[in-house]
C-alpha cells in the first residue's frame, strides 16, 4: 500500500464556452446526431489571453489555498501537457516564480498525451514515500487543439486541474492508496512536430487504445488491491466525450450511479491532461469521508493509469477553502463560432501578438 | 535599485471605474477593445490601475463589482518571442449573468 495523502485541490476553467450545436450550425452537422455522438453539450473556449500556463498558475493558488501547506514547503512542481505555449521552456518553472516557490525544488513538464499528469502524481507520490519530498505540487492543464469542423471540434477544450500532495496525513483530504500503469504502443492520436492539429489513427482508436488500456488498468489494481466494483464509491475515467466512460464503467461493471458524479466533459468538452483529474475534484466536492474513488486516466499512444484514492474527515472543511468546480461550471459566458476561431488564434492574421 | 515590499494580494477588490479603448498600440491590435479599471482593495487601502479581461459586455461592468485578480497573457512578442505574463482582474462569479 502506498498511503500517500492529497491535501488539497484546484480546478481552473475558462469562462467562455461553445455549445455543439453552435459548431454544427457552422459545419452543417445535424446538432442532434452530434448530440447523440459524443453526449457533449457545451465546451471550455480559452480566451485570447489564457493558455496552458494561466490556467496552470490559477488551478495550482487554489489547491495551494485548499492545502493549507505553505508555498515555501513544496518540494517539487511537476506539469503534465500537451499545449505548451513554448516547445522548449518548460510551464513548471514559471510556476515556481508565479506562485512564490522556493528556488531549490525539482521542476519539469512531462508530455504523454493526456495523462501525463497522473504520471507526475505518481511520481510525486513515489518521491514522498521514499522520504526524499514532503510536498509536491502536480498540475494538468491543457489549450488543446482540434481542426475546425473535425472531431475534435466538437470536444477539444481547455482547463487546468491541481493536486498538492503531502507526507502529512493528517493534513490529507484523501489518501493515495495505490496506483496501477498499462502502457502499450498503439497509435490512436498523435501530433507530429509543427503540425497545427492532432489526427487519429483510425483503425486504432476506441477498442484497442482507450478500452484495452483503461479496462486493463482498472482490473489490474482492483486485483492488486484485492478489491471489486463493489468497494468502490465513485469511478472516473478519462472523458474525451461522455459516451466512453459510462461505456467503459459498464464493461467494467460499475454502475452508471458511481460514473455519472465524476462526469464533466458534458459541460466543458475535453479538457485532455486535466480531464479525468477534474472529474475526480468533482467528486471530492461531494464525496463522504470514508468513501473510495477509483481513478483511471488515459493517454493517447497509449496508457493508463489507476489510482485507488480513499477520502478522509478533513475532506468538508477543505471544500470552502477555495473556488469549487461546481461554481465554475456555472459561471459561464456563451459565445459564437466566429469568436472562438478569434480568441484560439486560429484566423490566420500576419500580426498575431 | 529601489527596495521592493512584496505584498500577499488580496482577493476581494471593487471596481472604482473602468474605460474602453477601441485605438490601440500595434502589439494589441488582435485584442481590442481594451477594457482599463481602477479596482481598490478595502484590505490594504490599495488602488490598481489594471487591465480588465473576460469583458464580452461592458454593461456588465459598474463601480462597486466585486473583482478578482488572474493570471493572464499580457503580451505575445510576434509569433516566435516571449511571452509576457501578469496580473489582470475580472469580475468574480458572482457578478457574471449566466
Amino acid at each position: 500500500m502506498m498511503k500517500v495523502g492529497i491535501a488539497g485541490w484546484g480546478t481552473y476553467i475558462p469562462r467562455f464556452r461553445i455549445s455543439t450545436r453552435e459548431i454544427a450550425r457552422v459545419w452543417g452537422d445535424d446538432p442532434l446526431r452530434i448530440r447523440d455522438l459524443y453526449l457533449i453539450d457545451e465546451k471550455t473556449v480559452e480566451n485570447y489571453d489564457e493558455d496552458a500556463v494561466t490556467m496552470a498558475v490559477e488551478a495550482a493558488r487554489r489547491a495551494l489555498r485548499r492545502s493549507e501547506i505553505p508555498e515555501s514547503d513544496i518540494d517539487c512542481v511537476f506539469v503534465g501537457t500537451e499545449s505548451k505555449p513554448y516547445a522548449v521552456k518548460p510551464i513548471a518553472s514559471i510556476l515556481i516564480d508565479a506562485l512564490g516557490l522556493r528556488y531549490d525544488v525539482q521542476a519539469v513538464d512531462a508530455e504523454f498525451a493526456c495523462k501525463a499528469a497522473s504520471d507526475m502524481l505518481i511520481l510525486t507520490a513515489l518521491a514522498i514515500k521514499s522520504g526524499r519530498y514532503r510536498h509536491g505540487l502536480v498540475v494538468g492543464t491543457d489549450a488543446s487543439q482540434g481542426e475546425p469542423g473535425e472531431h475534435l471540434d466538437y470536444s477539444a477544450s481547455a482547463g487546468a486541474v491541481a493536486y498538492v500532495l503531502t507526507s502529512s496525513l493528517d493534513k490529507a483530504c484523501a489518501i493515495i492508496e495505490d496506483f496501477y500503469c498499462y502502457c502499450s504502443d498503439t497509435p490512436d492520436f498523435w501530433r507530429r512536430d509543427g503540425s497545427p492539429f492532432p489526427v487519429h489513427g483510425e483503425g486504432f482508436t476506441g477498442e484497442p487504445a482507450y478500452f484495452r488500456h483503461i479496462v486493463s488498468a482498472a482490473r489490474g489494481l482492483m486485483q492488486k488491491l484485492n478489491l471489486r466494483p463493489e468497494d468502490f464509491d465513485y469511478a472516473v475515467f478519462h472523458q474525451p466525450n461522455t459516451r466512453f466512460p459510462l461505456r467503459v464503467a459498464s464493461i467494467l461493471g460499475f454502475p452508471i450511479e458511481k460514473v455519472r458524479p465524476g462526469i464533466v466533459v458534458d459541460r466543458i468538452g475535453n479538457t485532455y491532461n486535466a480531464s479525468a483529474l477534474l472529474g475526480l475534484a468533482k467528486v471530492l466536492e461531494i464525496a463522504k469521508p470514508g468513501a473510495r474513488i477509483l481513478v483511471v486516466t488515459y493517454g493517447s499512444g497509449a496508457g493508463s493509469n489507476a489510482f485507488s484514492i480513499v477520502v478522509t474527515d478533513n475532506i468538508e472543511r477543505k471544500r470552502g477553502l477555495a473556488d469549487t468546480l461546481a461554481q465554475q461550471l456555472e459561471t459561464k459566458i456563451m459565445i459564437d463560432y466566429s469568436l472562438n476561431l478569434r480568441f484560439r488564434k486560429l484566423i490566420k492574421v500576419l500580426h498575431q501578438t | 535599485m529601489e527596495k521592493i515590499d512584496l505584498v500577499k494580494v488580496c482577493q476581494d477588490f471593487k471596481l472604482l471605474d473602468f474605460t474602453v479603448l477601441h485605438s490601440v498600440s500595434i502589439d494589441f491590435e488582435k485584442q481590442k477593445p481594451l477594457v482599463f479599471g481602477l479596482v481598490r482593495c478595502p484590505e490594504l487601502d490599495i488602488v490598481v490601475l489594471t487591465q480588465l479581461t473576460d469583458v464580452l459586455n461592458v454593461d456588465e461592468l459598474h463601480p462597486g463589482a466585486a473583482m478578482e485578480p488572474v493570471f493572464r497573457v499580457v503580451k505575445r512578442d510576434g509569433q516566435y518571442g516571449i511571452v509576457c505574463y501578469g496580473t489582470k482582474f475580472r469580475i468574480s462569479s458572482g457578478e457574471v449573468r449566466v
